[in-house]
């Protein structure tokens, strides 16, 4: 008879990016029972967003990720242009699409990388690397920022593209894409990538309608849903998303679901450099002042569908809700580790491309000093002496 | 107990995709925001609560709800009555 052990992994290991606890209990190698403790890397995004002008709240909104500060942006734009009912000129509808896109293909090179490492194919986690460093360039060459971009303003951008900018990105997304087509067909039939996610972390599609997944983990699963399509905005008006589908649901589908992406992003990245007027501008700023409303936003990020709530009050944002993909699909982590061998959690894990800390919304930062800030110091929106 | 299964029942909808919670000065309003496949839209649903008013959860209807109700009641002190997981799962619990 086996005795059941507690594993723990986390919250801060090698196998993970971000902090995040794993309790497994094991029989022997396979795990019985998963549970996972979250919190640490809570920040009070939410909370500093209270009683702010909106050009502050945007700045803080789009540095709630570190990956994907663009799909933030947006989500939080679509709110507020919504509530002002201005309409973007095709100019920032397309070049706001065009870092949108750009931010899609880095952060799939990135995770790609990341679950090469966690498979031990330290070569490959190389290769998406270099690759990566070309869209970061890119993003350099365009917004002057090579992690958090910052280009949107209410109902404008901070610049326009020129040519040359133009001609970087393409050159950028020209230069990754033999290379990502060879990486995506050994990690297709590469045997030791095959054996080690082929029929792990599954995730049936009845599951993964009951859970309400989002992004290339439901859509690996046969749920046919990407905000760019159903429900187009900004750019993915002028620019059609053809959605990319799989049903294994395994890890193996996940990850090649994402490859495939890439390659989407790319088309549509030339597609909308191409349709850019040359002879239209980005407005001024400010284009309109919005004083009182109430809206909702949501976005299609590299992870899943992106939502925020925003209410506005004498010119100034008194709630903003963030509902990241993760919060969304962290409900199925230990659903899928459970019977699983414990070698396979880390590669299963990886799988979901979790990003806790864009998750984790709630440490505040005043007059320059960090403090941590406990829930029930967060309830009251004051800290105890 | 405040029901929804009002709001549940009637929205039809495939997928919640938040909840959202505002205090007032007396009470809290509740936003549920749902998509449908076949919409380009988002539907809402609003519910306002007394302070000290516990809600039905959304658990039954839409699984994922957990975590939404979750940090809710962790952040506002609201209580989702059917849910299990009892606001202890976004925040590290205090020492």
């Amino acid at each position: 008879m086996h005795k059941t052990c507690l594993f723990p992994i986390g919250p801060q290991h090698p196998s993970l990016k971000e902090p995040i606890f794993l309790k497994l209990y094991l029989e022997g190698t396979i795990v019985k029972k998963a549970e996972f403790d979250l919190g640490y890397a809570h920040r009070g995004v939410e909370e500093k967003l209270e009683d702010k002008f909106l050009d502050t709240t945007l700045h803080a909104v789009q540095r709630t990720c570190g990956i994907c500060s663009q799909c933030h942006s947006l989500a939080f734009l679509r709110a507020v242009e919504g509530i002002g009912e201005i309409e973007i000129p095709k100019r920032v509808a397309l070049q706001r699409i065009i870092i949108a896109e750009l931010e899609r293909i880095h952060s799939h090179l990135l995770w790609t990388g990341v679950m090469m490492h966690e498979l031990g194919l330290e070569t490959l986690f190389m290769y998406f690397m270099r690759e990566r460093e070309k869209i970061l360039d890119a993003f350099d060459e365009v917004s002057g920022n090579r992690v958090h971009h910052s280009t949107d303003l209410v109902g404008t951008m901070k610049r326009n593209f020129s040519d040359e900018n133009i001609e970087l990105v393409l050159k950028s997304v020209d230069g990754i894409k033999n290379k990502v087509a060879e990486y995506r067909q050994t990690i297709e039939s590469h045997d030791v990538i095959r054996d080690r996610c082929i029929g792990k972390g599954l995730i049936t599609n009845k599951e993964a309608k009951k859970y309400g997944l989002v992004g290339p983990v439901a859509r690996a699963s046969g749920i046919n849903y990407d905000v760019r399509v159903n429900s187009p905005y900004m750019g993915y008006e002028i620019v059609k998303v053809k959605p990319i589908l799989r049903k294994e649901g395994d890890a193996h589908s996940r990850t090649l679901i994402r490859l495939d992406e890439i390659f989407e992003s790319i088309r549509i990245v030339e597609e909308s450099c191409s349709k850019i007027p040359k002879d239209e501008k980005v407005p001024k700023y400010p284009v309109k002042k919005i004083v009182h409303g109430y809206g909702v936003g949501r976005v299609e990020a590299p992870r899943g569908e992106n939502f925020h709530f925003v209410k506005i009050d004498n010119a100034k944002t008194t709630r903003v809700k963030i509902r990241t993909p993760t919060l969304a699909n962290i409900i199925m982590y230990p659903k899928i580790i459970e019977k699983a061998d414990i070698t396979d959690v880390p590669v299963i894990v990886m799988s979901m491309d979790p990003c806790i800390s864009c998750m984790e919304r709630v440490a505040v930062i005043k007059d320059g000093k960090t403090e941590v800030w406990n829930s029930h110091e967060l309830s009251k929106g004051r800290k105890d002496d | 107990m405040k029901k929804i299964d009002a709001i549940a029942k009637n929205m039809k909808a495939d997928r919640l995709i938040s909840i959202t919670c505002l205090k007032k000065e007396a009470g809290f309003e509740i936003y549920y925001h749902f998509s449908k496949n076949n919409s380009p839209d988002i539907e809402e649903a609003k519910l306002e609560i007394e302070s000290k008013e516990e809600v039905e959860s959304m658990i039954p209807w839409y699984a994922h709800a957990e975590l939404l109700e979750s940090e809710i009641t962790e952040v506002y002190g609201v209580k989702f009555v059917g849910n299990p997981s009892s606001g202890k799962r976004l925040f590290l619990e205090e020492k």
